[in-house]
């Protein structure tokens, strides 16, 4: 399709509303009905709007249609009708116009009378209780009062009391927000007298329900009189009474409305409520200092912390607590009022204030904290040089790195974060410089301290740290580590890991190992490269807590490699709870994790599976068994102890298929004996590759389409590591190690080395170091090869060219192969999974006799060129261009063709568009540089305005086609165009649509009157012109004509 | 006439410890079983059963409409307890000081009423009720009757806060302190470390079964609508039909959304409007979605993306002047240090069975927890009808939709009411 197509199409969407009329009109009620129910439900609110608009515009027919297909229970699902009503109902619901909606109401109501079943009655009236008829709500007897449970006095009471206080204030029509809102309801001067009297005497009452019933009820009526008389009762009040009033009057105050009359609120000209409120801070009752205290936090007035800060210089530590508490939630600078009491204040006292100081990070109180951290007291000491590490700032750097050099052994880790603190503060390029200069003053046997302090700044002091921990010792060592294991990145790693297998030193190992397991689980490196790492370390993990610790990390990391591995742990009794989760929930959380393998270890997991929910884990495991289709899966192909399944390399797939039998077979022989020289199985179940040639190992079995797991480890020591995995017997996915620059191993591994016209470069290196293993993904559809290295995506749906022959494709089937490239490398945990794919389309005898030749069997797009990205091979065996992948583009074939007959399959999307262009140049408007062939499904409502010669099958722009002979949506259609000089004849599913001479349909100009400069061109490409919609087509085969 | 045993207990007061073993004899911190608060559970199904182990409340009766789940519950303690059939009667039981509703949410207003009428206090599971209305009947209740309600969920005060990986008061700290701006937008979402649980979708087809013989269907389904039985509606998988909740919007969004509710400072209000992205929703099955918006009047908006939907990059907490990402991670450098004049968030009366006793509401009760049963609400009724809604928060109703309206308060199967 081209841009000159796009304006109709465009004007079309743009006056959707006008053909959405027009297309309604040509549409009968069961043509509509039919397509919605086909589209039900609506995905997205777009398609739901327009659904539910064709719906309603059939008015009555449609719902009394729709409702005659609902099926009473058990007779099958009504899903799509259910939508489709209860949609309407809704859609309906919503709109402005009631014409719409009493149209809609009165069929429903007529479809509920031809109703029968009960279940079918009740959803339509469903859908009417929506359109607002027989809709009785029975929730929410607001308007009266409780009826009250006789058998409990408290409630009686309550109520009459409650009755009691709605009568004196007389404000039941706004019975709602009484028991919703948060607002007042103001009530009358004299009533207010009234309701605080009731509620005095409610005070007066024993039952601590009673007493909290009253004021809770009487929250929206209370004004300043009453809060006046409570707070006067509260002065007089017993000690109980008093915690509920004071409880109460902090409740009342957070309430928007209540706040600054309570804060304001003078119980006389010269009695605050805050000083009725201070003097019950010395209330005897605890529950009542504690009451007041808080009711002063949430009233918040700042003229209260001083009051609340002289709580820390009670000497009783409860009292001491509560005035730390409160402060801490008190809004305002608590801290010049903490300072100033500590010398008051006793031990306890000061510590706490040292702590509030800290939690605010008061650094303009330094001082105070510096003189306290000479305190006599050691737990005041201590909670002092804790304090200093929120309160330095980045000018008492070089105070705190003093008293760190000089510090004694109790105090060197408080002063160290407070030099961390300080440091954090400094311009990031500074800081590492900062503090090695500081390292250099230290001088050697100090300079350790700034070991953590390296640490937390990151960077590139990790060598430091590494020759720090080497050549110390004792302390010096310790810290070094110890700064190790804060590093905040994965890049110490490979040091822990280090430390964990120097045997040197032992004591370190379990830290070691337990910092290793957290930095390589980190969440932002890729599953494949988290199990790589973790099976290093479950290799030389000691005890059972660190395997455990292992295996649960292994769970998260959530590969289906870590699936397998975590399955190797069922059978060990200490491990088998962990490794059973792990399978659990990788298997329950990735449903593509099928498979014989996965089955068996799955049903092994629900064997041992033993904790509280197990039962519900083993059914939530048997559901999901159920759901796993009937499929071999991932197959091993290595059994870890020799080459069974192995044979050795002769010549390559095309001298092999040219080779006698007999003479084959004798190759094979003396190539098996090579592969026994070069290929081992080490005594730890890896396959090596240890000889100096180029003999690859080969898989006995031939594969199609699959997927392949296959981890690799290329040998660091010889010179020029290099390996490969052959797809097809073709080299081949690219193993090399990435400092090979002059070789141009720097782009690193897995991409597709031998191509030369599609992509050969890996899209990014995602090599692991070389020496260690690295994981492949390889995925192979058709001619497609799609791999991912160690979790990254590298080799992207690219076509595998034939190395062997390249005026050929790839090999439907072939074996696999394991390139040898004479270095060292080592392999293991080989899976393959077969896919299966439609058998490659064959020419029927008569067109074989006929000479047509294939252009596309499914399995390669060899013949074309273009667009094979977005036009790409499907595991169906289909070409299909996917339009999330773009505008679409064009396809087209490698060879010219002039005179032929061109037969293909296609299959259309709703409203799809595309074309065959014939007799075309590779660039340009095929549509008239050359000519198209149209495509389209013009029975979608969008195209109900387009001219005869745009219909499907129309020289585009030149000839009409016959409508009617497209297959319904959901079927392949068949065609045939056959051009011959200015004849051109298109036959669609048996039918002739076209059949016409493009000379004489212009004779008299062209029918669209636009230019066609390449119509009478001799020859050309064929090509499918793309137009974002998404198109599928098989079977193309092409016989050329003289 | 019968009498509340706490009553009968506070009224003979100091006599009743002479009826009782005296506690000292029992040694120090050793609570005499007549003194400790008790407990009925009503639904020992799994979630109920677990409400055997909160502390401080001995069980003391368990009801099931289940004879199976029935059993279970009986042997949740060695003690005999009573075991009811049907709710009414554990409610009226005069040993229970405490109803723990642990049935399907559609129950949850009818019970917590008729528990409160009772003189009891709750202990409700979440969501708080499915609809709005029932929601607005439950708070009457509680004032009328003087009652203490706490909504089941733990991470408004000590529980970890799934992605964030810490409790919620350092995020309210931080989120009071202005530092990041206003207004704020959350996002909750499997970016930022949530999961809505999408395997709580329905069926849109069941074929009738027979009900078994165990079950009391019709007392299961009580105030919900009569639909033939089949097992995907009850137990373990009812979540997925509208009638009993809302998938896995009902049965996390409270969990979710309350502590955003707490850190916003919106317990006394709701969202103005919401907005779904989703596909059609069938009227029985509950479905899945893309997205759910609401907005406050001041701006504040509350994100749900279901599924993978959406920006992974995108942070939990978006404001003009800052970011919270995954794990408490905050994109305002040295945040820590500038938060230094502002105050901790108050402690929460988070202790239930003390708030019984003194009667001072509990940290997450029956006004908040209504306020965020109503998010989760308003984005079923905006997904059920598959449009924008707006709401009024203090009438507590859409605004010129009436088919919104009548799903607030929904009809119930007679005999019930609310």
């Amino acid at each position: 399709m081209n841009y000159k197509k796009i304006f109709p199409v465009l004007l079309l969407l743009l006056c959707a509303n006008l053909f959405a009329l027009q297309a309604q009109i040509n549409r009968t009620t069961q043509t509509i009905i039919a397509d919605v129910l086909a589209q039900m439900p609506a995905g997205n609110q777009a398609d739901y709007t327009k659904q539910l608009g064709d719906l309603a515009s059939t008015g009555e027919e449609g719902v009394l249609a729709l409702a005659k297909m609902l099926k009473a229970p058990g007779q099958g699902s009504n899903a799509s009708v259910e939508y489709a009503l209860s949609g309407l109902a809704n859609y309906v619901s919503g709109l402005k116009d009631a014409s719409v909606k009493q149209t809609a109401v009165n069929a429903f109501q007529k479809a509920l009378d031809a109703a029968s079943a009960p279940e079918t009655k009740a959803f339509l009236q469903d859908c009417l209780r929506t359109l607002g008829i027989g809709y009785q709500p029975v929730a929410s007897a607001s308007n009266a009062l409780p009826k009250v449970n006789k058998n409990s006095p408290v409630h009686l009471r309550i109520a009459a009391l409650q009755a009691d206080i709605l009568k004196t204030v007389n404000n039941k029509e706004k019975y709602d927000i009484l028991f919703i809102g948060t607002m007042m309801l103001p009530v009358e001067k004299d009533k207010e007298k009234e309701l605080t009297a009731k509620v005095l005497s409610a005070l007066k009452d024993p039952s601590i329900e009673y007493r909290n019933a009253a004021l809770n009820f009487a929250s929206p009526f209370a004004g300043k009189d009453t809060y006046v008389g409570l707070a006067k009762a509260l002065r007089k009040a017993k000690p109980e009474v008093k915690t509920d009033l004071l409880n109460w009057f902090g409740r009342e105050s957070k309430l928007p409305a209540k706040s600054d009359l309570i804060k304001n609120l003078e119980i006389r000209f010269d009695l605050p409520l805050r000083q009725v409120l201070y003097d019950e801070l010395k209330n005897k009752d605890p529950e009542v200092r504690k009451a007041a205290a808080w009711a002063l936090v949430k009233i918040g007035d700042s003229t209260s912390i001083p009051v609340l800060a002289s709580l820390l210089t009670e000497k009783d530590n409860p009292t001491i607590k509560l005035g730390k508490e409160t402060l801490a939630s008190f809004k305002g600078d608590v801290a010049p009022a903490v300072a100033r009491i500590i010398s008051q204040a006793t031990d306890a006292g000061k510590i706490a204030a040292v702590e509030l100081l800290a939690q605010r990070k008061a650094s303009a109180h330094i001082n105070t904290i510096l003189e306290l951290t000479k305190s006599g007291s050691p737990d005041v000491k201590k909670a002092a040089y804790t304090a200093l590490k929120d309160v330095v700032a980045e000018k008492d750097f070089t105070l705190i790195c003093g008293m760190l050099e000089t510090a004694d052994e109790t105090t060197i880790a408080p002063l160290q974060q407070a030099v961390i603190t300080a440091v954090s503060f400094m311009d990031a390029k500074e800081k590492v410089a900062t503090v090695t200069r500081r390292m250099l003053v230290a001088g050697e046997s100090k300079k350790y301290l700034y070991y953590i302090v390296l640490a937390s700044i990151g960077d590139d002091s990790v060598p430091t740290l590494v020759s720090g921990f080497k050549q110390g010792t004792g302390a010096a060592r310790e810290e070094a580590f110890n700064a190790l294991l804060a590093w905040k990145d994965a890049s110490v790693a490979d040091e822990l890991f280090a430390i964990c297998k120097d045997a040197s030193a032992p004591t370190y190992f379990d830290r070691a190992l337990a910092a290793y397991v957290k930095l390589v689980s980190n969440p932002s490196i890729t599953g494949e490269n988290r199990l790589l790492s973790l099976r290093k370390a479950m290799e030389i993990a000691r005890t059972n807590d660190q395997k455990k610790a292992i295996l649960r990390q292994i769970r998260n990391a959530g590969t289906y490699l870590s699936l397998l591995y975590a399955g190797e742990f069922l059978d060990n009794k200490a491990l088998q709870q962990e490794a059973a989760s792990a399978v659990k929930d990788i298997a329950l959380n990735h449903e593509e994790y099928t498979g014989a393998n996965v089955k068996e270890l799955l049903t092994k997991a629900a064997a041992v599976l033993d904790n509280p929910d197990a039962a519900y884990e083993r059914q939530s495991i048997k559901t999901h068994l159920d759901k796993i289709p009937d499929e071999a899966g991932f197959v091993s192909i290595f059994n870890g102890k020799d080459l069974t399944g192995w044979k050795g390399l002769v010549e390559n797939p095309i001298i092999r298929a040219k080779m006698k039998p007999d003479q084959l077979a004798k190759a094979q022989i003396k190539a098996d004996e090579q592969m026994r020289k070069d290929w081992k199985v080490t005594s730890d179940g890896l396959l090596m590759f240890d000889g100096s040639g180029f003999d690859n190992l080969c898989t006995v079995k031939q594969y199609g389409d699959f997927e392949m797991y296959v981890d690799w480890l290329l040998d660091p020591s010889g010179k020029e590591a290099d390996a490969g995995i052959y797809l097809r017997g073709t080299p081949q996915v690219q193993i090399w190690d990435t400092a090979r620059v002059k070789a141009g191993a720097q782009v690193g591994s897995g991409g597709l080395y031998n191509n030369q016209i599609n992509p050969s470069k890996p899209l990014k290196v995602a090599d692991n170091k070389l020496g260690e293993w690295n994981t492949l993904y390889i995925k192979m559809i058709g001619d497609r090869v799609t791999v991912y290295l160690n979790g990254e995506l590298v080799t992207d749906n690219v076509i595998l060219e034939n190395y062997w022959d390249r005026k050929q494709p790839i090999f439907p089937v072939e074996q696999l192969e394991l390139q040898a490239h004479g270095s060292k490398v080592y392999y293991r945990n080989i899976y393959v999974k077969e896919l299966k794919r439609p058998e490659p389309f064959t020419l029927s005898a008569e067109e074989k006799k006929e000479g047509y030749k294939i252009l596309f069997d499914g399995t390669n797009m060899f013949e074309w060129t273009g667009n094979t990205a977005d036009y790409t091979l499907k595991e169906d065996g289909t070409i299909t261009l996917m339009p999330s992948h773009g505008s679409g583009g064009n396809l087209y074939t490698k060879d010219e063709y002039a005179n032929f007959s061109f037969r293909f399959d296609f299959l259309l999307t709703p409203a799809a568009n595309n074309g065959v262009g014939i007799r075309t140049p590779l660039e340009g408007d095929a549509a008239y540089v050359g000519m198209e062939i149209q495509i389209l499904d013009y029975e979608d409502p969008v195209y109900a305005n387009i001219t005869p010669y745009q219909v499907h099958g129309s020289v585009y722009g030149i000839i009409p086609a016959k409508k009617g002979f497209l297959k319904p949506l959901g079927e392949w259609n068949t065609e045939e165009i056959l051009a011959e000089g200015d004849h051109i004849k298109v036959t669609l599913n048996g039918n002739v649509i076209v059949d016409g001479n493009i000379r004489e349909a212009t004779k008299n100009g062209t029918p669209d009157h636009q230019e066609h400069p390449g119509l009478f061109n001799k020859t050309g490409h064929i090509g499918f012109l793309g137009h974002g919609s998404e198109v599928k087509f098989r079977n193309i085969r092409i016989k050329v004509l003289k | 006439m019968q009498t509340n045993r706490r009553d009968f207990l506070k009224t003979l007061g100091g006599v009743a410890l002479f009826t009782v073993v005296p506690r000292h004899v029992m040694g120090k911190g050793f609570i005499a079983p007549s003194d400790q608060l008790t407990k009925g559970i009503i639904g020992t199904g799994q979630m109920g059963r677990g409400h055997v182990n909160y502390a401080g409340t001995r069980l003391v009766a368990v009801c099931d409409v289940d004879k199976s789940h029935l059993e279970l519950g009986k042997n949740l303690v060695t003690d005999k307890i009573a075991a009811y059939h049907d709710f009414r009667q554990l409610i009226n039981d005069p040993n229970v000081d405490i109803v723990h509703i642990a049935t399907p949410p559609h129950w949850h207003g009818i019970m917590s009423v008729e528990a409160a009428k009772a003189g009891k206090d709750i202990w409700c599971e979440k969501p708080m009720t499915r609809t709005i209305g029932e929601g607005k009947r439950v708070m009457e209740a509680m004032k009328q009757y003087g009652r203490m309600f706490r909504l089941n969920t733990w991470f408004r005060f000590e529980d970890s806060f799934y992605g964030m990986n810490t409790t919620v008061k350092p995020i309210k700290k931080l989120v009071q302190s202005g530092l990041l701006g206003w207004p704020l937008k959350v996002t909750i979402s499997k970016h930022t470390g949530f999961d809505w649980k999408f395997y709580w979708v329905g069926k849109e087809y069941l074929e009738p079964q027979s009900i078994p013989s165990e079950l009391d269907y019709d007392l299961w389904l009580g105030p919900a609508p009569y639909k033939p039985y089949n097992i995907h509606r009850t137990h373990q998988t009812f979540r997925g039909y509208w009638d009993y909740d809302g998938g896995g919007l009902g049965d996390m969004g409270q969990h979710y959304i309350d502590p955003v509710q707490y850190f916003l400072g919106k317990d006394n209000t709701s969202p103005i409007k919401v907005e779904v992205d989703a596909p059609q929703q069938h009227p029985d099955a509950v479905g899945t979605w893309r997205s759910i918006t609401f907005t406050y009047d001041d701006g504040c908006q509350i994100v749900l993306w279901g599924g993978d939907y959406g920006d992974p990059n995108t942070p939990y907490i978006a404001g003009p002047n800052g970011n919270v990402y995954k794990n408490f991670v905050c994109d305002i450098p040295n945040w820590e240090k500038k938060l230094a004049d502002y105050p901790e968030p108050e402690p929460q009366n988070a202790d239930f069975t003390e708030c019984v006793r003194t009667r001072q509401p509990f940290a997450l009760n029956e006004r908040n927890a209504f306020r965020s049963a109503t998010i989760v609400n308003m984005g079923a009724i905006a997904l059920r009808l598959n449009r924008t809604l707006e709401f009024d928060p203090a009438k507590l109703e859409f605004v010129n939709d009436e088919a919104a309206n009548r799903l607030i308060n929904q009809p119930m199967r007679s005999p019930w009411i609310i």
